[in-house]
């Protein structure tokens, strides 16, 4: 038997916590409800996100080598025993795997990475360290009455939002009118596309990678 | 559980017939009474026990005390943090990080699982900043790659999910439960 050990505070808990790898978290939310519902607070990711951010051990900056098939540094290990850079294929959730669906990468922030898939056609979040994501409707571009503008000309941006303590992304539109021989573009940043919920509801959406 | 660890074992005859000159006589330095929950008296030098926040508010309160009651803290891991922050005084007088990590990796390396977590809320309660990161750090690392039911009986939680729960939680990240140390 082992010796019993005290219980300790769960400021304590959630200090230790915050100091563990994205893989052993999802594992311990297995441990009881408590863990469970700590390590899913939209809190502790923050949390964990600033601990990461200040450890300069760390390697925060992954890439994504290839998205089709989806590849990208290994999260869990950089480095091989023999310095061979490791990388990880990325599976993503099966609504989006279709095969025929094109997904462009629209940005990324925070280990989180903003894609679209054209097909059907969505807009997703997705963390690659915790393997959850997000699906959001892309709200039609006929409600937005923009002269000469089409969901084909449309491009997105993606980031956080340090005022609104979230994350956003920006759709804005390519208009094209045709005066005389000269084509003109014009961008127009004109509106955020509504994220389901505080986006760290009940995910840890964070995690070490700096920018994906 | 004593708390004169710091006695001079007994040397051989050749060195004392030149004995070293003891630096503790030498130079007199106020000492603290500190007295632990199960009555053990602790006598240590001022500026180890300024290292602890509660004991130097306590005595900025109330200077004229001679002893500091710790209710809240029992003499083994009491007289761990005393020797964890006696080094640190040594490592503020003379920087060396490498050396001080090294001591740091050290102290917790040689200390069993129940001796780390019983000093978390000494260090909590004393308000050592840099001995609470280290042992939370250490318990990090302790149970990083471990299973959950290893994690359970190491912090001694109570599993309160169903078996469903619990089937269902682990079906959906069956990929964190991958690589896991064996118990």
């Amino acid at each position: 038997m082992p010796e019993k050990i005290p219980k300790l505070p769960s400021e304590i808990i959630s200090d230790i916590l915050s100091r563990l790898p994205v893989k052993s978290l999802v594992r311990f939310k297995c441990v009881s409800k408590t863990w469970c519902s700590l390590i899913s607070h939209p809190g502790f990711a923050k949390e964990h996100l600033k601990r990461a951010k200040e450890d300069t051990n760390a390697n925060h900056y992954k890439i994504f080598l290839s998205a089709d098939p989806h590849l990208s540094i290994d999260p869990e290990a950089f480095f091989d025993a023999d310095e061979n850079l490791l990388t990880a294929q990325l599976n993503f959730p099966a609504s989006y795997s279709d095969r025929n669906s094109r997904i462009e990468i629209l940005g990324s922030c925070n280990g989180l990475v903003c894609g679209l898939s054209h097909r059907n056609p969505l807009i997703y979040i997705w963390n690659p360290s915790t393997r959850e994501s997000r699906e959001l409707a892309i709200p039609s571009s006929r409600e937005l009455a923009i002269p000469g503008s089409s969901e084909d000309s449309a491009f997105y941006g993606f980031g956080y939002d340090v005022k609104l303590d979230d994350y956003k992304i920006v759709r804005g539109y390519i208009s094209t009118s045709t005066n005389s021989e000269t084509k003109v573009e014009r961008r127009n940043f004109l509106e955020t596309v509504p994220l389901p919920g505080p986006t760290g509801d009940d995910n840890i959406w964070n995690l070490e990678l700096g920018s994906v | 559980m004593s708390s004169s660890t710091d006695s001079p074992t007994l040397t051989t005859e050749t060195t004392q017939l030149s004995p070293q000159p003891d630096t503790e006589t030498a130079k007199p330095t106020k000492k603290i009474t500190l007295k632990s929950s199960d009555n053990q008296i602790f006598e240590v030098e001022e500026s180890v026990a300024m290292e602890f926040a509660t004991v130097k508010s306590f005595f900025e309160d109330s200077p004229s005390t001679d002893t500091v009651p710790l209710p809240n803290v029992t003499a083994k891991p009491l007289s761990q943090v005393i020797e964890f922050c006696k080094e640190q005084i040594k490592f503020k007088a003379n920087p060396d990080e490498a050396q001080k990590k090294k001591y740091n990796a050290e102290f917790v390396t040689e200390k069993s699982d129940k001796d780390l977590v019983d000093m978390i809320p000494v260090a909590n309660y004393l308000e050592i900043k840099d001995l609470l990161d280290v042992l939370n750090q250490a318990v990090a690392d302790r149970i990083e790659n471990k299973s959950v039911e290893y994690v359970r009986s190491f912090f001694g939680i109570d599993n309160d999910f169903t078996a469903e729960e619990e089937a269902a939680l682990r079906r959906e990240h069956a990929w964190a439960y991958e690589g896991v140390d064996e118990d």
